[in-house]
């Protein structure tokens, strides 16, 4: 693999725009993006769900590098969400991949190949921008996934100033959105009021419906006050405005809702 | 039932003409800590039709303190009676009727009631109030033994959020030290 006047050129004579898409589409044979099969391709290795999907593997391959055991729970906790399926999935689909070894003598960690030990270089070489300072495992994979919040707030608003603030939490061990007003004037002291809440069948959902809010940042003001008369008020209004953004003659599963959020 | 060894208790009311009913004989508020949770809970009679309502009292620090009633995540189940109707600080008016209490020592003042009321249309007015379209009450009245049930019932269930929130926490730097990547490298 070298690099060519547009990209990268593997092994095979294909140019990729960039060393990450070659790994994942030349080399794993892993399908570009979320779009349906029809679409025609669009070449882009800094799509969120990518991003998210590179920061697993590089956590995965770095558990397998470190060389020293990690349980397996506490790997399925950590990276994949509670889903022990998922993690043995994933484990043996790096060993057919010819990322991994197993054996008997071997961590179930695995150890790296040659080859994983290049995927993991290239791949922590070339995290984005956004990434760089974060460390591997849960945290960077939260935020990869999460969309980069803050970019996708209404860039004339500065949340900072707003009286009604929309906030991630979790209660109960339910992951919730919860809608704060921070000026209420009850009490003797500021305090935290909640004017309004959902909770989620996970954060992943959770999350998705925070990017909703935080590409409307703009309206979080008019929506506290809607929430002022009342929680059951404003979950209307934001059923009503959810329902009235999708175009519903492309409906295309889970993955339509991240796609809402760039359109304001 | 429950122990509600009340800390305060008070009877303002003149219950003349409200017919005779186990009113008669109650208390028209009482404050308690509930024994099981150790949470402030509290019932009172409201003027407006010698009903009950009850509540208990969240502390800052627990997930809910702070949220309006209709905010409470519905997922988490937590009810009395008909459904809860207020949430606050404590009220300012005659300790004897308002909503708010004498905190215990040691206790915080600034607690988070969540409160229900015994006015639903299934419940009967002891003052012989009307209900709102016009019909006689022919409820159910709630005693002080219902709502201070009810006020155990809510307590636990506040309880049951604060224990869940306070779980350990996963295990969330399995996989953060990637200083081996650097030192293992393959020559």
């Amino acid at each position: 693999m070298r690099t060519a006047p547009h990209g990268v050129l593997d092994e095979h004579g294909a140019i990729w725009p960039s060393i990450r898409l070659a790994f994942w589409r030349g080399r794993l044979g892993m399908r570009q993006g979320v779009a349906r099969e029809s679409d025609a391709p669009v070449f882009r290795d800094n799509e969120p769900w990518l991003e998210e999907q590179f920061e697993v593997l590089i956590a995965v391959l770095s558990v397998a590098a470190r060389g020293f055991h990690t349980a397996s729970r506490e790997l399925s906790v950590d990276i994949f969400r509670n889903s022990a399926v998922f993690q043995h999935h994933y484990r043996n689909w790096l060993v057919g991949a010819g990322l991994l070894m197993m054996g008997p003598n071997i961590s179930s960690n695995g150890v790296l190949t040659d080859e994983g030990w290049a995927a993991l270089l290239m791949l922590k070489a070339t995290r984005p921008n956004q990434l760089i300072d974060v460390e591997v495992g849960y945290g960077a994979i939260e935020l990869a996934g999460g969309r980069a919040m803050a970019e996708i707030a209404h860039p004339a608003i500065d949340t900072r100033e707003l009286a009604f603030l929309f906030e991630r939490e979790d209660i109960a061990s339910q992951a919730c959105i919860v809608l704060i007003d921070r000026k209420s004037t009850r009490g003797r002291m500021p305090m935290r009021h909640t004017l309004w809440s959902a909770s989620f069948g996970g954060k992943h959902e959770r999350d998705r419906m925070f990017a909703w809010l935080c590409a409307r940042s703009d309206r979080w003001d008019e929506w506290g006050k809607t929430a002022g008369r009342g929680a059951d008020a404003l979950s209307q209004h934001l059923l009503a405005t959810y329902i009235s953004s999708v175009d519903w003659r492309e409906p295309n599963g889970g993955e339509h809702l991240l796609a809402l959020t760039h359109v304001t | 039932m429950c122990d509600t060894s009340p800390r305060q208790a008070y009877t303002t009311f003149s219950k003349s003409g409200w017919g005779s009913g186990p009113w008669n004989s109650e208390l028209d508020k009482a404050v308690w800590i509930d024994p099981a949770t150790g949470l402030d809970c509290m019932y009172r009679r409201c003027s407006d039709g010698g009903y009950l309502c009850g509540y208990v009292a969240v502390e800052p620090g627990h997930p809910l303190y702070g949220f309006d009633h209709g905010a409470i995540p519905s997922s988490l189940g937590i009810t009395a009676h008909t459904g809860l109707v207020e949430s606050g600080l404590c009220a300012h008016g005659k300790e004897s009727e308002a909503m708010c209490h004498v905190p215990a020592e040691g206790r915080p003042h600034d607690v988070w009631w969540f409160g229900f009321k015994c006015d639903e249309d299934c419940d009967h007015l002891p003052d012989g109030r009307r209900q709102r379209g016009g019909a006689d009450r022919m409820g159910i009245y709630r005693s002080t033994t219902y709502v201070a049930d009810q006020c155990t019932r809510l307590a636990a269930q506040l309880d049951e959020v604060a224990r869940a929130n306070a779980a350990p926490l996963a295990i969330s730097s399995a996989v953060t030290a990637d200083a081996p990547v650097r030192t293992m490298v393959p020559a």
